[in-house]
């Protein structure tokens, strides 16, 4: 049977054009199977990524926020300090309106950010395999109808946002539901399958390029690269970030610390000499 | 292909820069500012000190707390390297004519100061008047109170001493 329910292909395989059409119904089977291949990878690399974002972000966005703000403190200190319109006056108003932007926005990504790490949700293997069964039922580039295409869009970002959310439950009742559709009825002739073939050869194609493209530009995003690098230290069992966090800690007392010899300086007479 | 559908499938994080990336690009530069940092500090430091790896340890905690960041200068500065701080990118030189206040001190030399404040076995006065010119009143006291001051110092010279 092939993908959209056709008859058997004995019937046409002692002609040419059958003969043809076979090879392009293999190499169609070939080309779905790397496409769910790879649709599968790729839903496994952005519920990983999605993970992390909102673990990082729960941790690192409210550091951010509060060293930007003491930072934004201290330039403006600084900037009120200097009366005078000299190159370095100009410089400590420049950094203060730069601090004061920064501030504003890690203190609007830290009231966004989630309140706690999220555990990490290693993918199961029958939660992949149940995501690859439901790509191969319903992945858009497998059908020829738009009607359909359309219908299956929808089905497949649901089961992408439920293979994200580790939802087995979800994966099986989408994939019940598609069981239970009617196959799509089809009865033309060789020529007629061929383009069909051909075309859906043509979708499969695209979006396996599209996927390309959009591993590529994943790779790029800091938010990947800053994965990628705590990956392994993470498979290994230990918490990639502490330097990092440790690190912005001491920052945050650092610039407390001035803040506060700033502020003493502020309310103090100056010294002679 | 429409171009809202691979959105659609993918529906997640990926095809949106967020705020998270931005965090994400600090902490990379943050990652890569404090391996620079500490190396050409560390280099620095070490050279100064001729080897003494307590003194060594002392004046980088001293300078982190200054929070003045290292950087290569560009190709063809005179010196291999630039000072940056609150966001400000200031050339050596320009940094050996400023002596206001720490954030402010010219900081080669007041590592050199430190240096030799803590490597001669003399009192070494001049050495700790000479700091405290470069460092100002409150860059001195932040100093001793840093790394402490030596057997036999006073840890109480004034400006006007």
């Amino acid at each position: 049977m092939t993908p959209d329910g056709d008859m058997p292909m004995d019937a046409v395989r002692r002609t040419p054009e059958g003969e043809h059409l076979a090879d392009q119904e293999r190499l169609l089977e070939e080309l779905a199977d790397r496409l769910v291949s790879k649709e599968t990878e790729f839903a496994a690399l952005v519920a990983e990524l999605t993970r992390f974002r909102g673990s990082y972000l729960a941790r690192f966005a409210p550091l951010y926020a509060e060293l930007d703000r003491l930072e934004a403190e201290v330039a403006r200190l600084l900037a009120d300090r200097s009366r005078d319109d000299g190159p370095a006056a100009t410089a400590a108003r420049a950094w203060a309106e730069e601090a004061e932007a920064q501030a504003a926005d890690s203190a609007s990504a830290a009231a966004r950010a989630p309140t706690a790490p999220e555990p990490r949700l290693e993918p199961s293997p029958d939660l992949k395999s149940l995501y690859r069964q439901v790509a191969k039922a319903v992945h858009p580039d497998l059908t020829s109808d738009e009607a359909e295409r359309a219908r299956r869009t929808r089905v497949m970002a649901r089961a992408s946002e439920a293979y994200a959310a580790g939802d087995e439950q979800a994966l099986r009742r989408i994939l019940d539901a598609e069981g239970t559709r009617p196959e799509e009825i089809t009865g033309d002739d060789v020529g007629a399958r061929l383009i069909r073939v051909l075309r859906k050869q043509a979708q499969i194609r695209m979006r396996l390029a599209e996927l390309d493209e959009l591993t590529r530009a994943l790779t790029q995003d800091p938010l990947y690269v800053l994965f990628e690098r705590s990956r392994g230290v993470e498979q290994a069992g230990d918490d990639p970030l502490a330097e990092d966090e440790h690190r912005l800690q001491i920052k945050i007392a650092s610039v407390q610390a001035r803040l506060a010899r700033l502020r003493n300086a502020s309310s103090q007479p100056s010294r002679a000499g | 292909m429409p171009e809202d559908r691979s959105r659609a499938v993918v529906s997640l994080a990926v095809t949106a820069p967020s705020s998270a990336s931005r965090l994400a690009a600090r902490t990379l530069a943050d990652r890569a500012r404090a391996a620079t940092n500490s190396g050409l500090l560390a280099d620095r430091i070490a050279a100064l000190c001729h080897g003494d790896q307590s003194q060594s340890a002392r004046i980088a905690a001293f300078v982190s707390e200054l929070q003045i960041t290292l950087e290569a200068a560009p190709p063809g500065s005179w010196d291999p390297f630039n000072l940056r701080r609150d966001g400000v990118t200031i050339p050596c030189e320009a940094w050996t004519r400023t002596m206001r206040e720490p954030s402010e001190c010219d900081i080669e030399s007041a590592i050199q100061c430190m240096a030799t404040v803590h490597s001669v076995g003399a009192p070494a006065r001049g050495e700790r008047m000479r700091a405290l010119r470069l460092l100002g009143q409150e860059g001195y006291d932040y100093l001793v109170s840093a790394i402490g001051p030596r057997e036999g110092e006073d840890a109480n010279v004034k400006r006007d001493a």
